[in-house]
């Protein structure tokens, strides 16, 4: 039968729980503080990239935590306590985290001081309208408790006995992760409004401390305003993603109060919703303070192809999760109507198609973008192409893999016994194929499109060869992922291809000689 | 406004002079404007990194010289001036010229400064 909270804790989950804390907090505080004091480097710099680490640390710490433990039973029974700490530990990193990052900047004596006799008031560097969506979704997550609260416990039928038991028959989030068993709204709701108030307590009094602490010694008092309004900003995305992660876990667990109609709705609008967060940048651009205004040819290349590089990873990562959503959708339907077999072979194929179209569209807008760039160059004076091979290692680990998931993807049962290639081999050979040819061209293109950038040859044969390396890293991870998430769904080998797409390409790439690049102008 | 007032420490110059004659030239060049509002003493002395006491020696005494008033609930403020000064267009050129003369001698403005200060008579 279902148990409530047992309360019998001891003092080891609170030592261990400080303990991690501790060393955590330790190595954050080590390392904001050598960001800080790097030596040689202008305290503009060290600030915007003491800035961005904080921001960034903060940002995983927080959204890390699986709220969905509020209400499973896992078989070792968790303690009120425990179930406690988990609710305070968006907000608890969020503070612990950003007050590191405030008080870590070194204490530089500067005999000149300069200050602005402009009144600050809190409100002058606060981004209002971002402020206002950030507390529209606080409402929203503090409302939201009410159908959480309404939600019965709920118990297997072989732990019930035989006793009648309410339908969750709509209850998706539970029949995903397999529990038999949850807790009651009555217990789940206040663990939910202790994690909501615990991230606005925290981001209130970061928020005050930002707007009232001293300046960072070092950099002007327009930059330290500036910086002010930065951080800000970061903290309330921040906010805002946190409340976003309480929000759909709240719609899942009041799914039998909402129904699953509502939790279609609101997945989507928190992707789009976490989207806005993702761009929402600062008004003015922190980041180029202090640099040349006239940025170097090389370095306008780079940004161009870390720009394409970043929308469009961007996008995958969208289409993925938005792929894996219209399968499951498919499954569920078909499920219902011709049984889980027919169903698993239609989701499976629609899943390669629409993750081979992904793919091929991944591709064909990077070509686009370097198409634009070709005819950019076309106007002025074009020179020859210059490009290199990658290194053969490269070329052989992408074939390896390439080779791996193709033979995965038509004979799954190699790596899972029992496993059946649901999909025509036909549509297989037609998306493996597609890729493939797709892939080629755009190698072809991008060693011969020319390129704007009045760049060296070494750093043309760079962009050239990063271009390259995309395009083979995208290809592998897709051939690889195609199998793991269609076939097998083995956890291993969908890690190995989300590792692929993750492999930057400096690792792979030597970036040009430094030097050279403070010669060359735009 | 963007207006900035600096504080050098090794200065022989007193700190609260130094931040009561830079406001005092503000106001009397017209850069802060009357009814204009000064941070708080709490503030300023945060943002300059010097005590209190030093920022608000500064506006009491700028406060006997009639060119701001502490209200309590307005907080300060600087008052209407009777006679601005009128700034001669020769004055202003010449100054324009010491500054581009600095920049292409790569003097920074608190060097520049505090030549000017020791001409002060």
């Amino acid at each position: 039968m279902y148990q409530p909270f047992d309360t019998l804790t001891g003092m080891e989950e609170i030592s261990a729980s400080a303990l991690s804390m501790a060393v955590v907090a330790t190595i954050i505080y080590l390392w904001l503080r050598s960001v800080a004091h790097r030596r040689g480097t202008q305290a503009l710099r060290r600030a915007q990239s003491h800035s961005f680490w904080c921001a960034l640390i903060a940002f995983f710490l927080s959204t890390s935590w699986d709220l969905s433990q509020f209400w499973s039973v896992p078989a070792q029974s968790q303690s009120m306590l425990t179930l406690v700490f988990i609710a305070l530990n968006a907000g608890g990193w969020l503070a612990l985290v950003y007050i590191i990052g405030l008080f870590t900047w070194p204490k530089e004596l500067q005999t000149v001081r300069v200050a602005s006799l402009e009144p600050r008031s809190l409100t002058t560097p606060f981004p209002r309208m971002l402020g206002a969506l950030v507390g529209i979704l606080a409402i929203a997550a503090s409302c939201l408790i009410w159908p959480v609260s309404k939600v019965a416990a709920y118990v297997s039928e072989s732990d019930r006995g035989g006793a009648p038991a309410q339908d969750y028959s709509n209850f998706t989030e539970v029949r995903w992760d397999g529990l038999d068993r949850w807790r009651p709204g009555t217990e789940v709701a206040p663990l939910f409004a202790l994690c909501i108030a615990g991230v606005l307590l925290a981001t209130a009094l970061i928020a005050f401390i930002i707007l009232k602490r001293r300046p960072l010694a070092g950099i002007s008092a327009g930059h330290n305003q500036q910086l002010r309004a930065v951080w800000l900003n970061r903290l309330l995305r921040n906010c805002g993603w946190v409340l976003i992660n309480i929000i759909g876990s709240e719609n899942s667990y009041a799914n039998p109060i909402l129904g699953t109609g509502w939790n279609t709705v609101s997945t989507f609008g928190f992707i789009a919703l976490g989207f806005v967060l993702f761009v929402w940048a600062p008004k003015f651009a922190v980041a180029n303070v202090g640099r040349n205004a006239k940025a170097s040819a090389f370095s306008r290349m780079r940004d161009h192809s870390n720009a394409v590089s970043y929308v469009l990873n961007s996008l995958m990562v969208l289409a993925a999760y938005a792929i894996w959503i219209a399968c499951s959708y498919r499954f569920e339907h078909l499920s219902e109507a011709f049984g889980p077999a027919r169903a698993q072979a239609a989701s499976n194929t629609l899943m390669l198609a629409l993750s081979g179209a992904a793919v091929a569209i991944y591709l064909l807008l990077s070509a686009g973008f370097a198409f634009y760039a070709h005819l950019r160059a076309k106007l002025g004076t074009p020179r020859e192409p210059i490009s290199e091979n990658l290194p053969v290692w490269v070329y052989s680990l992408a074939a390896l893999f390439i080779a791996s998931g193709i033979f995965m993807l038509y004979t799954p049962q190699t790596l899972t016994p029992g496993a059946e290639l649901a999909v025509s081999p036909w549509i297989t050979t037609g998306i493996v194929l597609g890729l493939l040819l797709i892939a080629a061209g755009y190698i072809w293109w991008t060693r011969h499109c020319s390129v704007p950038w009045e760049v060296t040859g070494e750093q043309e044969i760079w962009y050239r060869q990063v271009l390259e390396f995309r395009a083979l890293r995208i290809l592998s991870s897709a051939l690889f992922l195609l199998p793991g998430v269609a076939s097998f769904d083995e956890p291993m080998i969908i890690a190995i291809g989300v590792g692929l797409f993750c492999i930057p390409s400096m690792l792979v790439v030597k970036r040009p000689n430094a030097r050279l690049l403070m010669n060359v102008s735009a | 406004m963007s207006t900035q007032i600096s504080v050098d420490l090794e200065a022989a110059t007193a700190p609260y002079e130094q931040i009561r004659s830079q406001i005092a030239s503000l106001i009397n060049l017209g850069e802060l404007a009357a009814g204009s509002k000064l941070p708080t003493v709490r503030a300023l002395a945060t943002d300059l990194g010097v005590a209190a006491g030093t920022v608000a020696r500064a506006y009491k005494e700028l406060e006997a010289e009639g060119l701001i008033s502490s209200r309590r609930r307005a907080g300060t403020i600087v008052n209407e001036r009777p006679d601005p000064i009128d700034v001669h267009e020769d004055l202003v050129a010449a100054v324009d010229r010491l500054w581009e003369l600095a920049a292409a001698q790569q003097v920074d403005a608190a060097t520049l400064k505090a030549l000017v200060a020791r001409r002060e008579r």
